[in-house]
């Protein structure tokens, strides 16, 4: 058995509870009123280790899966889910040399981690969840595994732009996104309220620059159109990226989402996507999911509630009218939209409390 | 995609310098003094690291890995739920409340019937296609049995009842332009025969259950304008089905919840007619039930009130209700004329003593009958504060007729209030109309409030043992020119919880600190919707609602109720045994208190069936002297076993009722017999009555009520209003006067003897 000995930061955690309280109240609500979601989405996508299970892709695990679920776990007040999903992940899926996780894990495969690379946003929602974690179960030796994740982040993940080092962007991974002068990022894996509350927790200021050159970037990308998957950024500037989707998809879902849950819901990108909703969505129709950013065209529409929920938590922001078109909760669908689902539900509580379902 | 220009680079990066200086100044602090504490922090132990054998040596996949998101289309998931709607079938809301009602499924026996629907719908709707769900016994013979169906007035078609094993759809095509906006009427007649016999046992064998929350308008979603009347269509539709009525946001409003929640469901249970409207009171952030709703109502603490309908995320049609704070409900909704200005139920029409009524004018018309065994009934009102206890006599000249050669013991039974009152033989005078036939019938049958007159309607089969012949030939009519003559009576009443049944409104309910031992908020609300169609104003009432514990708190004036019989009527019933029978097998063995319950009670009925065989003759003559309803009661009250009991015991509180329930009672079923009481009759009189397990109502009435004359004596009134109080307590008063004459012939007796003494 292999024993760790971390030390604890106390300013920093003092620093989370205080945080902490502004939300406590939001979070005590949620713990007593949307229990029942929590406990469906728990029995549909946690298995008693602490694995969490994307059914739709082959019951694999991610450390994206690991940090939604541990982030979630902290706003329902349920420090024993939290724990198990913790200890999973840092048995199965800290097997690199540097503190960051491993993406994914495929059960049923003689190697099950076939790709040791890392995914960023995963490492930030796990980090992220680990700082709230020390600050509201009071364990104050998440905060030490925090602060490696997001040095870590900072070393590896966060690098300069070409053609200008001083702007800070956020690869997907350690590995595989630059290459010949030309970065590939993923817009939807910034989460400025999360690199934000894990740069005051840890220290790592270099988190904060880049969520704020995050908001940028996004800005810009959103003046053109739709916030892509993908994008390519070359020195001459940003283009669609060559290797992987250009559309906008089911990562970008996340951008709007997470502006919000970031108290960012005047952002052009939030904008561009709610006027989007709003003229795409009907009440009998699936959700527009995959769209040619610059027309606007659908090529694909989905039915599953957590992308509604984003829809209509959007649209309710954007608007800041009163009540969203949000509808119930249901585990009766893919881990993904679920988690979304629950998130939007948290955005809602925390910051547009005006937008609950009606 | 492109560049980002020079200018608004510059631009960004001076922003996030600035920004960024003045984060890192801050954290620096941070780190600082976090880095400065962090050695008087405590060891911690990490999770095991025993999960995996990898090597150092780092593999990576290619990035495009890394495409998850909808690489999986929907159609390779399981197969899941709808998510939302995509058409709504607007449900056939039942009107007639006299068809056995379960769970959205109403239930039609017999040979023929009519069955009377509302159909909410709204003109932008364009639909087209009327749906009929149903399923028939096995007795039904498929290639005769049918149904008809009118809209509005207007005959649209006929199906054969070809659903035997499983339910299945009938789906009729519907004219342009034939139906309105709002509530549309809709009326299916069940023609069904049996396969096998024919006559009136075969009748009570066929039967067509009719799925109300499946069978209605196909309506496609798309096509639905959000707005009032999209959501009446929607909540008419909810209401039909199983599931509740969703009013969500209520605890926001605070101290003004309780008015708005009261308020909104009188008002839809106004609206809607037919069966209590339930509801439910979630939380904004729910889980997903297995059907969407159609429709719901969401309320928004607000800056300023008001209303408008918007699409749900599950595509519920829903009414926001923005509520500023003190704002009325009534206020708010005044607009709406659709929720707001809703007429009361219509009454039963009024009767009026001493004069010849005909049939027509209290509703009936010209009824005519084909089928071998009918039942019809019709509910007449008389004055509040007529009382007939006497054997005066009540008449009907009935106009009818009937087919000749009818088979041999075909009759028509004339029924008031359930007891039959005549038996008219069909035969011999077959074929010609019969006019102004005499039934004379005791008035005491009659009470005070609503009465029912029914015909029922018996032509056995010829032969009996073959399916019935195809005919459409009447067998009997009665004319709507028959009348009806209620005998005069005295403005009086007697104690009976008839009055106050009839008035109660939600304001009557009365809870105490027990009573939520048995009845829950929603309970309480769902009891509340069944009483919400006033059905009468005269004065106001109260019905108490009490727990079992709580038993002791009912006046009981002089009667003796056993509180153990009593407990039994609502306990001992077969559901709640078989419940403590479930939970036995759960537990592994009996409960203790039950055996014990078990043992007192075969004691108790032991030592009761001892003590009535003793002292029954005893008894029958003490109490044909001195009714003495005690024991009466409780003889009653053994054999009774039901889902609720109403208690009005104390005949000086007659405005005021209590209400038991039995613990494993549906509080729908019992909101549905209170509502369909109100409606057509047949409801709770007396002193006590139990709400059978077949929700039929049956009453005790105390012996010895006494009536009381409501105005001042006078030589018109003396006659009758005395001959009520003698024929309420006859024994009493023929010994009292027996007693008076025998006092009157010793005085007389001793005058005689006296004057005859010798004085000398």
């Amino acid at each position: 058995m292999k024993r760790r000995t971390l030390l604890t930061s106390a300013p920093a955690l003092g620093a989370m509870v205080l945080a902490g309280q502004a939300s406590g109240r939001a979070r005590d609500d949620l713990a007593r009123t949307a229990r029942p979601l929590w406990q469906a989405w728990k029995d549909a996508f946690l298995a008693s280790d602490g694995r969490v299970i994307d059914t739709l892709q082959d019951q694999a695990s991610h450390s994206e899966g690991q940090g939604y679920g541990m982030v979630l776990a902290t706003y329902f007040d349920d420090a024993d889910a939290f724990r198990r999903m913790f200890q999973w992940t840092e048995r199965t899926l800290a097997i690199r040399p540097d503190p960051l996780l491993a993406w994914r894990w495929l059960p049923g495969q003689a190697n099950p981690i076939p790709d040791r690379n890392n995914a960023s946003d995963g490492d930030l929602f796990y980090a992220w969840a680990l700082v709230r974690a020390a600050a509201i179960f009071g364990e104050r030796s998440y905060l030490r595994r925090a602060q490696e994740i997001a040095d870590a982040l900072a070393e590896s993940c966060i690098v300069g732009m070409p053609g200008n080092p001083d702007r800070k962007v956020l690869l997907p991974a350690v590995h595989g996104f630059s290459h010949d002068g030309r970065l590939t990022i993923n817009p939807s894996y910034y989460m400025p309220l999360a690199m934000r509350e894990l740069a005051v927790a840890t220290g790592v200021s270099t988190l904060a620059t880049c969520a704020q050159m995050g908001e940028t970037l996004l800005d810009a990308l959103a003046r053109e159109g739709l916030v892509p998957d993908w994008v390519d950024i070359t020195a001459q500037g940003m283009v669609p990226s060559e290797m992987m989707p250009a559309n906008t998809g089911y990562e970008a879902v996340r951008v709007p989402l997470f502006l919000i849950w970031s108290r960012l819901e005047s952002h052009m990108a939030v904008r561009r996507m709610a006027t989007h909703y709003e003229r795409h969505l009907k009440p009998d129709g699936g959700v527009p999911m995959v769209i040619e950013p610059m027309s606007g065209v659908v090529l694909e529409t989905s039915d599953d509630p957590g992308y509604r929920a984003v829809a209509g938590l959007t649209i309710c922001s954007s608007a800041r009218e009163l009540g969203a078109a949000i509808p119930p909760f249901t585990s009766d669908q893919p881990y993904y939209p679920a988690t979304l689902q629950l998130f939007a539900m948290i955005a809602v509580q925390e910051k547009s409390p005006e937008c609950v379902p009606i | 995609m492109t560049e980002l220009t020079q200018a608004s680079l510059v631009q960004n990066l001076r922003r996030v310098c600035i920004v960024g200086c003045t984060c890192l100044t801050a954290l620096v602090v941070s780190v600082g003094a976090a880095q400065a504490q962090s050695s008087g922090g405590g060891l911690i132990v990490l999770p095991d690291e025993d999960g995996l054998d990898l090597s150092d040596e780092m593999e990576f996949a290619p990035v495009s890995s890394r495409i998850l998101r909808g690489a999986t289309s929907v159609e390779d998931q399981p197969a899941r739920v709808p998510r939302l709607s995509r058409n709504w079938v607007t449900p056939l809301r039942l009107i007639d409340m006299d068809y056995p009602l379960s769970q959205g499924i109403a239930r039609i026996s017999g040979e023929r019937e009519m069955v009377n629907f509302d159909l909410y719908t709204t003109a932008s709707a364009g639909q087209q296609i009327l749906q009929l769900r149903t399923i028939s016994g096995i007795n039904n013979l498929p290639e005769r049995s049918v149904i008809r169906v009118w809209v509005n007035g207007e005959e649209i078609g006929t199906r054969n009842l070809v659903h035997i094993e499983e339910f299945g759809t009938d789906e009729f095509v519907l004219p342009p332009e034939l139906l309105r906006t709002g509530r549309n009427r809709v009326q299916v007649e069940f023609r069904q025969h049996h396969r096998i016999f024919c006559g009136p046992q075969a009748s009570f064998d066929i039967w067509t259950d009719i799925d109300l929350s499946r069978s209605g308008l196909v309506v496609e979603r798309s096509r639905i304008e959000v707005g009032i009347d999209s959501f009446m269509m929607g909540l008419a539709a909810q209401a039909a089905g199983v599931r509740p009525v969703e009013i969500r946001g209520l605890e926001g409003l605070g101290s003004e919840q309780v008015v708005w929640r009261d308020y909104l469901v009188q008002r839809i249970n106004q609206v809607l007619g037919g069966t209590p409207v339930a509801f439910a009171f979630p939380e904004y952030w729910s889980v997903a039930s297995e059907t969407p709703d159609l429709a719901r109502i969401t309320i928004l603490p607000a800056a300023e009130s008001r209303v408008s309908f918007r699409t749900g995320g599950d595509g519920a049609v829903v009414m926001v209700l923005e509520v500023a704070q003190g704002t009325r409900p009534e206020s708010l909704l005044a607009p709406l004329t659709e929720i707001a200005a809703v007429p009361p139920d219509p009454l039963p029409p009024m009767v009026t003593p001493q004069q010849n009524v005909t049939f027509s004018s209290f509703g009936m018309e010209t009824e005519t009958f084909s089928q071998r065994y009918a039942i019809r009934s019709y509910p007449f009102r008389l004055p509040n504060d007529w009382l007939v206890l006497t054997s005066a006599k009540a008449r009907i000249n009935l106009d009818y007729a009937y087919a000749t050669g009818l088979p041999r013991n075909s009759q028509l039974l004339v029924k008031v209030n359930g007891t039959p009152v005549r038996l008219l033989p069909l035969r011999d005078e077959g074929g010609v109309p019969i006019t102004d036939f005499p039934i004379d019938f005791e008035a005491r049958l009659m009470n005070p409030g609503t009465n029912i007159l029914a015909f029922e309607l018996f032509v056995p089969g010829n032969p009996d043992n073959l399916p019935c012949p195809t005919s459409d030939v009447p067998f009997l009519r009665i004319s709507d020119s028959s009348t009806l003559n209620v005998p005069y009576s005295p403005s009086m009443s007697i104690p009976d919880m008839d009055l106050a049944f009839a008035a109660l409104t939600p304001d009557s309910l009365r809870l105490n600190e027990m009573s939520a031992r048995a009845f829950s908020a929603t309970d309480v609300i769902t009891l509340s919707a069944a009483v919400s169609r006033t059905r009468s104003k005269f004065r106001p009432s109260t019905l108490h609602l009490i727990s079992l514990e709580d038993l002791g708190s009912v006046p009981s004036a002089h009667h003796r109720a056993d509180r153990r019989l009593l407990e039994d009527t609502v306990l001992n019933t077969e559901r709640f045994t078989q419940q403590l029978i479930a939970s036995d097998n759960e537990r592994g063995g009996p409960d203790p208190f039950n055996v014990r319950r078990e043992e007192q009670r075969g004691f108790s009925v032991a030592l009761s069936a001892g003590w009535a065989t003793l002292s029954e003759h005893v008894e029958w003559l003490v109490g044909r002297i001195f009714p003495h309803n005690g024991d009466q009661l409780n003889r009653w009250l053994a054999e009774q076993r039901g889902q609720a009991v109403l208690f009005q015991l104390d005949p000086s509180r007659p405005d005021e009722i209590w209400m038991l329930r039995s613990p494993d009672s549906d509080i729908q079923e019992i909101a549905h017999a209170i509502a369909a009481a109100r409606s057509y009759g047949g409801g709770p009189r007396g002193q006590v009555s139990v709400l059978d397990l077949d929700g039929q109502w049956q009453s005790w009435m105390a012996p010895d009520r006494r009536p009381i004359l409501l105005e001042p004596w006078s030589r018109e009134n003396f006659r009758f209003a005395m001959g009520n109080f003698v024929s309420a307590r006859p024994i009493f008063y023929t010994i009292l006067m027996l007693g008076l004459g025998v006092l009157s012939a010793l005085v007389a007796l001793r005058l005689v003897i006296s004057t005859r003494e010798d004085k000398t």
